[in-house]
């Protein structure tokens, strides 16, 4: 039981984007990434418009909880305007907010509400599955 | 309306130390531990310390009688013929692997029938489907129907000539149904095919009488009857036991070894080899001596109380879907909410102390019929209360409220 951690996660920034993911809904003409965790059902499909290496839009639909849809609402907004070789540092950074609570790093914008969540080692896995798609995928 | 003492809660360590903001509805995944089972597991821990069989020195006759009284225990319990019939394993999987690799292997030939049913555990699937890959046997399966329980209309044209055995779980640990095993095994008998029931989700809620169910195998754990974790047993009558080679070989299971040749021990060393869990297979004879303590009878009165008192409150929650109603089930209860991801109710109970599962709970299959991903499922043992269930209840209409 952890009220700290619930209501701060949920209550502050997961709730809305639980209501009104941001980035939700399919690209046209774009490279296309799926990932599924198996174990929950949980799914995604990412959606990137690349010229050259520069991510210039990125968007999301699919299935899942509330920590899975904000994360992956707050990583493709990450995206934008970001060269695919800065996305390996980006998903390090993350990886690491994830195993320290109370951690932080500027470049994660709103994706630092996630600090210390890999404590709660299956919902970790809900906030990394987005996270765990990109790489895969490019 | 009957009321649960404090003092039969003591008897499990965490309810005791958290009486208040514990609400243990995960049951069906595994039952709490009381403390004599502790106790009892402590005492081999600390007075006779020492490996079974053999042992020519106090200890190891202490150590050896535990061991075996459990056994004898565990026979009485299902009401066995005899303590060959009782095979340690370590647990309900471990107990169905066995009979897959060493009964499966000898018995069954390309084309082969097993017939399983839509509400097995992956436990009573992946085995099987092992078996079928290594050896070209075919798998069957009765159908479930919306209610849960299982669809019998095509039964007499599913079990035929070819099929050698019955794969069949007492109680689905996902809906809750109770399913018409003896009758069931009736039909198989009739056919000339063997039953194995998987007994984990059943064995610590009503008695089970393994000569009058006349099933050919029972598979059940320790930790879902109030005992330790690694422990389980695969009942056989002892006829099909003897007739079936050992699936592990090495110490404790053999009479002579030499390179070119090895004899096997008697029943049921034969299938129990290496040191085995010693101080969990004192743990489960405890376990059934709790039970016994307890009776099936309160347990059940008990349980059913919980099961209609839940019933009649958890299906007039708005936007809840309630997954499964057999008429005869146990307290085992699959939901949804509407809008709200599984993941999501479970941490929102989980805030409020309340432990329950989500997931597809190793049963794919189900989730499948029901076209969904996960549930959510509150399973509850006899030392659960009125009151937490009003909890349960108004913290569900919370947590819909909460993510609306």
């Amino acid at each position: 039981m952890n009220n700290v951690f619930f209501s701060k996660l949920y209550q502050e920034t997961i709730l809305r984007y639980n209501k009104h993911p941001k980035n939700f809904g399919k690209l046209e003409n774009a490279c296309c990434f799926e990932g599924q965790n198996k174990m929950c059902g949980d799914f995604i499909r990412l959606f990137l418009h690349l010229t050259e290496n520069k991510i210039e839009a990125a968007s999301f639909e699919g299935e899942g909880c509330a920590i899975l849809k904000a994360s992956a609402s707050m990583m493709t907004d990450l995206l934008k305007g970001k060269f695919l070789h800065e996305i390996d540092e980006l998903f390090d950074n993350f990886k690491s907010i994830l195993e320290n609570s109370g951690s932080y790093c500027e470049d994660l914008k709103e994706a630092n509400v996630f600090a210390g969540l890999s404590h709660f080692h299956s919902r970790a896995q809900c906030a990394l599955l987005p996270w765990e798609t990109l790489i895969n995928g490019i | 309306m009957m009321h649960i003492s404090n003092s039969l809660r003591n008897h499990f360590p965490l309810l005791k130390k958290c009486p208040e903001t514990v609400v243990y509805f995960d049951n069906a995944s595994t039952t709490l531990k009381p403390i004599s089972v502790i106790n009892k597991m402590n005492e081999l821990y600390t007075e006779y310390p020492v490996n079974v069989h053999r042992g020519a020195y106090r200890f190891a006759e202490q150590a050896t009688r535990a061991f075996e009284d459990s056994r004898l225990a565990v026979q009485r319990f299902i009401n066995a013929r005899s303590t060959k019939e009782i095979v340690f394993t370590r647990g309900t999987t471990d107990s169905i692997n066995l009979i897959a690799s060493s009964y499966g292997r000898t018995f069954l030939k390309p084309g082969d029938e097993i017939l399983l049913t839509q509400l097995e555990h992956h436990a009573n699937i992946v085995p099987w489907r092992m078996l079928c890959d290594r050896i070209g046997s075919v798998i069957k399966v009765i159908p479930m129907k919306r209610d849960g329980e299982l669809d019998l209309s095509n039964i007499k044209s599913l079990i035929t000539n070819k099929t050698r055995l019955v794969g069949l779980v007492y109680v689905s640990n996902s809906l809750g149904t109770i399913n018409p095993v003896a009758e069931i095994i009736e039909i198989a008998h009739a056919r000339g095919a063997k039953v194995l029931v998987d007994a984990a989700q059943a064995i610590a809620h009503f008695p089970i009488d393994v000569q009058n169910l006349d099933v050919d195998f029972l598979c059940f754990s320790g930790h879902k009857m109030f005992g330790p974790f690694g422990i389980g047993v695969l009942y056989g009558k002892e006829h099909l036991l003897e007739g079936m080679p050992p699936h592990q070989g090495g110490g404790g299971m053999i009479q002579n070894v030499n390179f070119d040749e090895v004899s096997y021990a008697p029943l049921p060393s034969k299938f129990e080899a290496g040191t085995p869990p010693i101080a969990s297979a004192v743990g489960l004879g405890e376990a059934t001596n709790f039970i016994n303590e307890i009776g099936f009878k309160f347990i059940q009165e008990r349980e059913n109380l919980l099961l209609s008192y839940t019933l009649e409150r958890i299906k007039k929650i708005n936007g809840l879907i309630l997954y499964g109603e057999s008429k005869e089930r146990s307290a085992v209860f699959a939901f949804n909410l509407t809008g709200v991801h599984p993941h999501d109710v479970t941490a929102y109970l989980d805030q409020k102390g309340i432990c329950i599962r989500s997931g597809h709970h190793c049963n794919q299959p189900i989730m499948t019929f029901y076209q969904i991903p996960a549930m959510n499922r509150a399973s509850m043992s006899f030392y659960n209360t009125l009151e937490e269930i009003d909890y349960f209840i108004e913290t569900l209409k919370e947590t819909r409220k909460f993510f609306s």
